[in-house]
């Protein structure tokens, strides 16, 4: 009581200071409150997109009570009770036989009502070729199934023979009333439009399972074996970990709702967004920002709110107020502006969550779960946003306790004069701010999270350093004619209004500048160290999957959309499954680093043809074609070895995970032939004959695209179509080093400081302005003219933003530099690695973005400077302090 | 001697309908060169609103205000600001120094907001100081200045670059009698020397400083006097 007795005068006045001076409590309730509102908008839509297990229940197992699942595992399985995560277990005993319907039925008993749910891919028959769309065997007519997929046009397939198809496979030419063709031969009746209720975008086709479906999957595309299972009483954990032991898992709805306690379960959960300390020691560090971002935003308005108070104040004093009532009416402003900014931030972030839902849905594949509001983060971040008014209250309500209460109360505006000791606190954090940048860039093993820390230090320095640098300038303004003079001066005097102001400018310059030398620099190295994946201006049709794609088809595509252009096959050795193939050279070298294997499809590649786009040249084209042609096999040059031979290894895995087998091993004679760059094109080229005498599988790996230009267009339409015919094919156009994304995130950058250093500028230029009214009306006695008003505005803003951002500069370039150490380190490329251009490459990237610093430390600003100017009132108050 | 300062039939009016005040009621006053007015008069009498309306500063409801010839009504704000910096001094009441401006920045401001360089202002601005008695405080802010010394730099600031018309609203109100009679004696000195002034008093044996005194109430001129024995006498009389 006594503690809400002591506050209750300070809240009642706080009040309605706030309500008199609106124009700057609105200033105060954006300041703080947008921050909210962002931040809750945010939160809110993240939860509402990620779909939890209990959310998505429904979608997974439809209407049934558990989905039982084996993916072809041997052993016995683990998992946690709402299947986030899962293993095997290693193998101790014989395999397990592969479960059956019997298999399920031996745990949750005779009874039990199965749904056979298949999930694999199909070849289907289209214009071009071969469709490969994934293929969901389920009969969707079953209760079981109600939930999986939302029918949108036509009906459920009722026999074996129709299916339905989703929106993205129709378009392909298989609308309702339609046929298709599987490869095999079997047709099936389209008769439905059906969408995933859990991923949109899917090409897919869902029928029942019957003998053409099940035999056009046929075992080794089926990807998944599943049942919906349904029976009285659900599925329970002890069911759950039996079916386990039988090598399947489960998802039951029973289970999920209730959940057995810790004890039972064993499965470690990876699922979860377990933050690391790094990550950790990240996010406080952002929002250790964010808030002292507000906090210096909205400090200069209780700067001028408190020393409007001053007279009212030292009236307080002078009946008797001590200085903790008297800091309490400032602070309580901050309670209030703070209070009422978080709760319209907070409601007013989840009315544009639920807003923007369709905009987000529109460009999200995943089906949004039902909208979720956290009550918990909301009240967390309303808060912080609360905390950040009652910091940037807080200067200016320990200043207004210390104001003298005579010189208040005798019509004197007199300033109080900074601490002595904060300038010196600011240097110390400035300097080890410095220090711990050159640490973190020294520092083996990647220093960023340091040098972040050190950052933010560097900015705390500023701004107790501010007042400092204000003062300084205020002295040396002599010179400076009259509008600018009395700016840089005012701005000086009230030190604890415009500290705040530039500090926050300083602050977002800083961070603005650190992170874009940061990430030029990255581009700067990723530029240099750009292996092509293939000439420049060629395009390559990649395949990613193990079952090779209709490249009859893809060549038809191809030359649909490009009629001019030749096509060159790329053939390799096939990877994967349970042989592995390895040429090795008989010495030691340094670790190989393969930039183009993996987008030809094989690291082993064969003949001549595959020359042509391993970024060869000149005389080292020729060698490689020679020794093509005289039967040896083409090795990257991996560091500074010589070899004359290469071995040829064949290993065979056993599809049970057991240890791999030497099938054969032979010597080859070999050519070194090497690319600039830090990264070998592939491991070797052999000659078709090699390849031939040693059975080695080989088939086409790639399409190389070449004799035309390729538009963006028909890059576009050719990845269309060939992604048509198999979903892990793509086109990609050699365009050179594409920086897109360092130019995204420099825009951003610049568009986040700018709009900050405008807010800070404009927010404490208006209320210098407002504080400097009485000032104005002297001038206007004494015969200004009413520009005078608006140069002194325009100086106003050019002081806050030039200090600020020139201080903000200085600071930011110590971290921005530091982390291009630990960022852009070459070390792990080896001695010998070269740019792509062959050049050494130097131990680390430095790339000022000057564009940047110069736009915003000095057009921005100037800028500013002009728009304040033009946009201020130029009408003089001219009787206001005369009446 | 010819007319500086002419009010024609002043009428001033703040806001309308049953809100209205009239403040001044068809005022007309002349002050000729060297010749220095006091406006005495109850609060709310129109004494300030005669001379905001005289120095410019705000415009009659109707009736015209004429300085050396010019009418303010046909000017526009640009002129009459231009008007205010070469030819009309105010003292303030509260003196209205600027705090960011040193005491000669201070003094030199119309001159310096009239064009001049920084130099040649400051050095005008140096000139007036000793004119009021404070040469060595030229590089001081106003709030290092004692009580006594701000209306001396307010009164240099308003005698610089040779006005013709000089307003002083009550500029001896919050001052003691010796800070108050240098005030005076500097405005009687500087209408001496050829300037107008205009000096609105509450009391007496200040207006006594003035060649004619002009009584107002209710926003008319109710009453006009030669000039009231000296200050001295005054203060004597009152001391009776």
């Amino acid at each position: 009581m006594r503690l809400t007795r002591g506050w209750r005068p300070a809240l009642r006045i706080a009040r309605r200071e706030a309500l008199r001076a609106r124009g700057r409590s609105i200033l105060v309730l954006v300041m703080i409150g947008l921050p909210v509102l962002g931040i809750v908008a945010l939160d809110t839509l993240v939860r509402t997109v990620s779909v939890s297990t209990v959310e998505g229940l429904d979608r997974t197992i439809g209407g049934s009570d558990a989905l039982v699942t084996y993916d072809g595992s041997t052993t016995a399985v683990d998992q946690t009770p709402d299947l986030s995560s899962r293993s095997g277990s290693a193998q101790d005993a014989d395999p397990l036989p592969t479960p059956t319907v019997d298999t399920v039925r031996s745990v949750l008993g005779r009874r039990t009502h199965l749904a056979e749910l298949l999930t694999g891919q199909l070849a289907v028959r289209t214009d071009l070729g071969l469709a490969r769309p994934e293929a969901v065997g389920v009969d969707l007519r079953d209760p079981a199934a109600a939930g999986l997929f939302d029918l949108h046009a036509g009906r459920l397939p009722r026999r074996e023979g129709e299916v339905v198809v989703s929106e993205r496979l129709a378009s392909r030419g298989f609308p309702v009333g339609s046929t298709m063709t599987l490869e095999a031969g079997p047709r099936l009746a389209v008769v439905g439009i059906v969408e995933s209720t859990t991923t949109r975008g899917l090409s897919q086709l869902v029928g029942p399972v019957g003998p053409a479906i099940r035999a056009a999957l046929g075992d080794p595309e089926v990807l998944e074996r599943a049942w919906l299972v349904s029976r009285p009483g659900g599925v329970s954990w002890s069911e759950v970990r039996e079916l386990n032991t039988h090598g399947m898992y489960a998802l039951s709805r029973a289970v999920v709702a209730d959940p057995p306690p810790a004890s039972e379960v064993t499965a470690q959960d990876y699922s979860g967004s377990r933050v690391g300390s790094d990550q950790l020691a990240i996010i406080g560090l952002v929002v250790a920002m964010a808030l002292l971002e507000v906090v210096l935003l909205a400090g200069p308005a209780f700067a001028v709110g408190a020393r409007r108070q001053q007279r009212a104040l030292a009236l307080m004093a002078a009946g008797g107020a001590e200085p903790p009532h008297l800091r309490r009416v400032v602070l309580a402003s901050g309670l209030v502006l703070g209070a009422a900014a978080t709760t319209l931030g907070a409601v007013a972030g989840v009315g544009v969550a639920w807003l923007a839902r369709p905009v987000v849905q529109g460009v999200s594949d995943t089906v949004l779960g039902p909208f979720e509001v956290s009550l918990r983060d909301t009240v967390v971040v309303a808060a912080a946003g609360l905390v950040s008014a009652l910091l940037a209250a807080l200067f200016p309500a320990v200043l207004a306790a210390r104001s003298d209460v005579v010189a208040v109360l005798s019509g004197r505006r007199g300033e109080t004069r900074p601490a002595r000791w904060s300038p010196a606190i600011g240097a110390l954090l400035l300097a080890a701010g410095v220090a711990g940048s050159a640490y973190g860039a020294l520092r083996p093993g990647g220093g960023e999270v340091t040098i972040a820390l050190a950052a933010i230090l560097a900015v705390l320095g500023t701004v107790l350093v501010t007042p400092l640098v204000l003062g300084t300038l205020g002295r040396l303004a002599g010179r400076l004619p009259l509008p600018a003079r009395f700016a840089v001066r005012d701005a000086a005097r009230h030190r604890s209004r415009t500290a705040p102001a530039v500090a926050a400018v300083a602050a977002t310059v800083a961070g603005v500048v650190a992170l874009g030398i940061g990430g030029t620099s990255d581009a700067a190295q990723n530029r240099a160290l750009y292996t092509p994946t293939a000439p420049m201006g060629a395009g390559l049709v990649q395949v990613f999957s193990q079952t090779p794609p209709d490249w009859t088809a893809v060549e038809r595509v191809v030359r649909q959309q490009l009629p001019g252009a030749r096509t060159m096959p790329v053939r390799g050795v096939q990877e994967g499954g349970t042989a592995s193939y390895q040429v090795d050279l008989p010495v030691t070298t340094a670790d190989d680093n393969f930039g183009w294997a993996s987008n030809l499809g094989s690291s082993l590649l064969v003949g001549p043809a595959a020359l042509r786009v391993l970024g060869l040249t000149g005389a080292e084209l020729a060698r490689a074609r020679d020794a093509l042609a005289h039967g040896d096999v083409v090795v990257f040059q991996p560091g500074e070895v010589t070899a004359t031979t290469a071995n040829l290894t064949v290993l065979s895995y056993p599809a049970d995970g057991g240890e791999a087998t030497e099938e054969g091993r032979w010597q080859l004679p070999a050519t070194l032939v090497s690319v600039p760059g830090s990264s070998q094109p592939a491991r070797a080229v052999l000659p078709a004959s090699v390849a031939r005498d040693h059975a080695l599988p080989v088939r086409q790996t790639a399409l190389v695209v070449t004799g035309t230009s390729i538009s963006t267009t028909a890059e576009d339409a050719i990845d269309e179509a060939v992604g048509g015919l198999d979903e892990s094919a793509s086109l990609y156009v050699e365009r050179g080093f594409q920086d897109d994304g360092t130019r995204v995130v420099l825009l951003v950058l610049a568009a986040i400081g700018a709009v900050l250093v405008l807010g800070g500028t404009l927010t404490a230029t208006f209320l210098a302005l407002s504080d400097a009214r009485p000032d104005f009306a002297t001038m206007g006695a004494v015969g200004a003219e009413p520009r005078t008003r608006r140069l002194v505005a325009a100086s106003y803003a050019a002081v806050i933003g030039l200090v600020g951002a020139a201080l903000g500069a200085a600071v930011g370039f110590v971290p921005g530099i530091a982390v291009t150490y630990p960022l852009t380190a070459t070390s792990w490329a080896g001695p010998d690695a070269t740019t792509s251009k062959g050049l050494p490459l130097p131990d680390h990237f430095l790339d000022v973005p000057w564009l940047l610093v110069g736009g915003l430390v000095l057009l921005l600003p100037l800028l500013t400077a002009v728009v304040v100017g033009l946009g201020s009132r130029s009408r003089l108050p001219m009787v206001s302090r005369l009446s | 001697m010819s007319a500086v300062l002419e009010l024609r039939d002043l009428t001033r009016v703040h806001g309308d309908g049953e809100s209205a005040v009239h403040a001044l009621r068809g005022l007309s006053l002349t002050v000729s060169a060297g010749e220095l007015v006091a406006v005495m008069g109850p609060s709310g009498s129109g004494k300030s609103t005669l001379l905001t309306l005289a120095g410019g500063l705000d415009s009659p409801t109707s009736g015209t205000v004429t300085i050396e010839g010019t009418e303010l009504g046909g000017l526009s704000r640009k002129a009459a600001a231009a008007l205010r910096r070469r030819s009309v001094g105010y003292v303030f009441q509260d003196f209205n120094l600027i705090p960011a401006l040193t005491a000669a920045e201070n003094v030199a401001l119309p001159r310096e907001l009239d064009g001049d360089g920084v130099r040649t202002a400051r050095a005008l601005g140096l000139g007036a100081l000793p004119e009021v008695g404070i040469p060595e405080r030229a590089d001081r802010f106003p709030h290092d200045m004692s009580g006594g010394q701000q209306p001396r730099e307010a009164s240099a600031r308003a005698i610089v670059g040779h006005r013709r018309l000089v307003l002083a609203d009550e500029p001896t109100g919050a001052l003691d009698s010796e800070t108050g009679e240098q005030v005076l004696r500097l405005l009687r000195a500087r209408c001496d020397a050829g300037a107008a002034g205009v000096l609105v008093t509450h009391e007496a044996r200040h207006a006594a400083w003035a060649d004619r005194v002009v009584f107002l109430r209710d926003g008319l001129a109710v009453d006009e006097t030669g000039p009231l024995p000296d200050a001295e006498s005054l203060l004597h009389a009152s001391e009776r």
